[in-house]
């Protein structure tokens, strides 16, 4: 078993709901995004997710965009892997790597996945990778024991799910709303329906993403029978504004949001 | 329809559009074995764009090139003064169809984004567009003519602030209202179905060619040329004429030169990557960060171009020549002056490297210049460059 299926097994058997903390590689520098995500971990994160910068991240909102142009200022690609592995030698949970396709591809995609996994990643989200162009990254993928992400939105059309569902590994990434990341409200009524019918072809842990921000929001997504949230603009900025213990008090109000549905 | 060209093209956006693309291909699937959709828009096409357009024998041009025969397919003279209405008719048109009561667009040289307005006012359609800062800047005239037009004008602070960057907002926007708005993109790039669609409705422009040099010198022309920033009006001139032995030529910006960043010359310099939904040569650093393009002309400023062109490209089938600004302006100049023609300075960069072409040529030859929008938009920042220099 992979170490995001154990934790997400874990969890469930414990009925608690995962928490996966994004932040971003390099901002604002390589070190504080490491001490960030180790804050958050250290707060009750159960994954960490690495977000690898990128010029035109077209899938994200305006804190997120931001967070990506300060880091390109300053960081490389060996950072973003080495941030990866300075983390795999911090924590013990389950690391994602966020990243849209081209960061990945450019160097040869196979040997970024090699290099990656070596770091101690253990899956990778592309926000700009859906089901019907994953095929040959799962293949590459799964040789280097890494997860490649699947997402469902609210207008994930029904004749699609058997093979979402079946491209699974490790979680869904539920989008919780029609927007980018960082948006304010959510679309639970679109997008419950979809989490209901994906789990009618397979029960895999789905974590609810964008515009997830503060204690009260991921309770409400807990108590809709999510497995978990993930929460990645309201830590950019809570880390732009006080640092790690920003992150460490903005995970720990989540956490408790989260852990207050029986 | 595949989606791909060779390798390039595919469908690389997030979860959230899937549905809409799929959608997109079957009401186009749909629309285009419907004889009722097809007569009208080859009815806007006559009577409202003016089409066909001429093919105009530049003689003057001719003798002073003194080689082949230069024909001008004059895009110009369409509606709104430029090829992408053709474009924006047939996607507005397919707006409807889906029951979708807003469009819309990225610009970038202003173009696109006037034709998507046109398009817009006159199906009674709700309008946005969205426009990187520095090209409002540059083409003020056209940022004006979209708000005469009843669309609303967006200026796009992040990144580079000019066509990529619009583009983004243009998907961003599109994602969050993806069920009532259609993303009338505006050149042969993004997601599948898209490049197949706008190249499709571009082909106008090489089937009148055909028709047009049948009509004119009694055969097909030895070889025929247009610039390329995403490559629509390009791929429009090509895909008619692609099984055909006419030599095909498209023109990049060339910028401030090859040598250095200062440049819009994707598949002469860039390599393959992923950009806006689709794989296909791209402007990028070692890094897989997509690179700011340069070109004078804001139309051709743009880091990515569309996969059938990569396909293209890698398979000889047309070749990439690239002109610099020095060059374009030049080719205006001349055209201006021999032929009483102002291209716009996206069309200059095909005129800068005909001369060449045609003096390849024997007289008898005939070489087709796709002059594909005039040059109104652009004289305050040609006067303002010239007046500087
Ligand atoms: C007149 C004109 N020609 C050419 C272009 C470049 O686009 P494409 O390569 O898609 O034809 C533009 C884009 O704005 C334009 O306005």
């Amino acid at each position: 078993m992979t170490r995001i299926q154990e934790t997400l097994q874990r969890l469930r058997a414990e009925n608690r709901a995962a928490l996966m903390a994004y932040l971003c590689a390099g901002d604002p520098t390589v070190e504080g995004s490491i001490e960030g995500l180790a804050a958050a971990a250290q707060a009750g994160a159960d994954i960490l997710e690495v977000g690898w910068p990128f010029s035109d991240p077209v899938a994200d909102g305006p804190v997120i965009q931001a967070a990506s142009e300060r880091a390109l200022r300053h960081t490389r690609r060996e950072d973003v892997i080495a941030a990866v592995a300075a983390l795999r030698q911090r924590v013990a949970q389950p690391i994602a790597v966020l990243s849209y396709c081209n960061p990945l591809i450019s160097a040869g995609r196979d040997e970024t996945l090699h290099v990656l996994a070596q770091a101690g990643a253990d899956a990778l989200v592309v926000p700009d990778l859906p089901m019907e162009e994953s095929a040959a990254w799962r293949q590459a993928a799964q040789a280097e024991g890494l997860a490649i992400t699947q997402f469902i939105a609210p207008t994930t059309d029904a004749q699609r799910l058997p093979h979402i569902a079946e491209a699974a590994d490790g979680f869904v990434y539920a989008v919780a709303l029609l927007g980018v990341t960082g948006s304010a409200e959510d679309s639970a009524e679109s997008i419950l329906p979809v989490v209901d019918a994906l789990r009618r072809h397979r029960d895999v842990p789905v974590l609810a993403g964008f515009g997830i921000g503060d204690g009260a929001s991921a309770k409400r997504w807990r108590s809709r029978g999510l497995d978990g949230v993930i929460v990645g603009s309201a830590l950019v900025q809570a880390l732009a504004e006080r640092g790690p213990e920003g992150v460490r008090r903005a995970v720990r109000e989540i956490r408790a949001g989260l852990d207050s549905v029986g | 329809m595949s989606g791909r060209f060779g390798a390039y093209g595919g469908q690389f956006v997030p979860e959230t559009l899937m549905a809409a693309l799929s959608e997109l291909e079957t009401a186009y699937s749909e629309a285009m074995a419907d004889r009722a959709f097809v007569d009208a828009y080859e009815d806007l096409l006559r009577e409202y764009v003016g089409r066909p357009t001429p093919l105009t024998h530049a003689r003057r041009l001719t003798e002073r090139f003194g080689g082949a025969q230069v024909y001008l397919k004059r895009e110009d003279l369409a509606h709104t003064g430029a090829h992408k209405i053709n474009n924006t008719l047939g996607q507005a048109l397919l707006c409807q169809r889906m029951g979708k009561h807003r469009l819309i667009a990225e610009t970038g040289a202003g173009q696109h984004g006037v034709a998507a307005a046109t398009a817009a006012a006159l199906l009674g359609l709700e309008c946005e567009v969205f426009m990187g800062s520095v090209d409002v800047q540059r083409q003020a005239p056209n940022v004006y003519r979209m708000e005469l037009l009843g669309t609303r004008v967006h200026a796009v602070e992040s990144g580079s602030r000019t066509l990529k960057d619009a583009t983004n907002a243009a998907l961003r926007e599109w994602v969050r209202s993806v069920r009532d708005t259609h993303y009338a993109i505006g050149s042969v790039v993004g997601p599948h179905p898209f490049p197949t669609i706008v190249r499709d409705l571009q082909s106008v422009i090489g089937r009148e060619v055909l028709r047009q040099s049948e009509a004119a010198f009694g055969g097909l022309p030895q070889a025929a040329i247009a610039c390329v920033g995403g490559g629509s009006n390009a791929a429009g001139l090509f895909a008619p004429l692609a099984s055909t032995p006419v030599a095909l030529y498209g023109v990049e910006a060339a910028g401030a030169g090859l040598h250095g960043h200062e440049h819009a010359a994707t598949l002469t310099r860039g390599r393959p990557g992923v950009l806006h939904g689709a794989y296909s040569y791209l402007l990028q650093d070692a890094e897989g960060q997509v690179q700011e393009a340069y070109s004078i002309s804001a139309g051709l400023d743009y880091p990515g171009v569309g996969p059938e062109h990569a396909h293209w490209h890698d398979s000889g089938r047309v070749r990439y020549l690239s002109a610099t600004d020095e060059e374009a302006l030049e080719a205006l100049h001349l055209l201006a002056r021999e032929e009483g023609i102002i291209p716009a300075l996206e069309s200059a960069h095909a005129i800068a490297r005909a001369g060449e072409i045609a003096q390849s040529l024997p007289k008898e030859a005939a070489l087709v210049v796709v002059v594909s929008g005039r040059g109104d938009k652009d004289l305050e920042a040609i006067r303002a460059r010239e007046a500087s220099a």
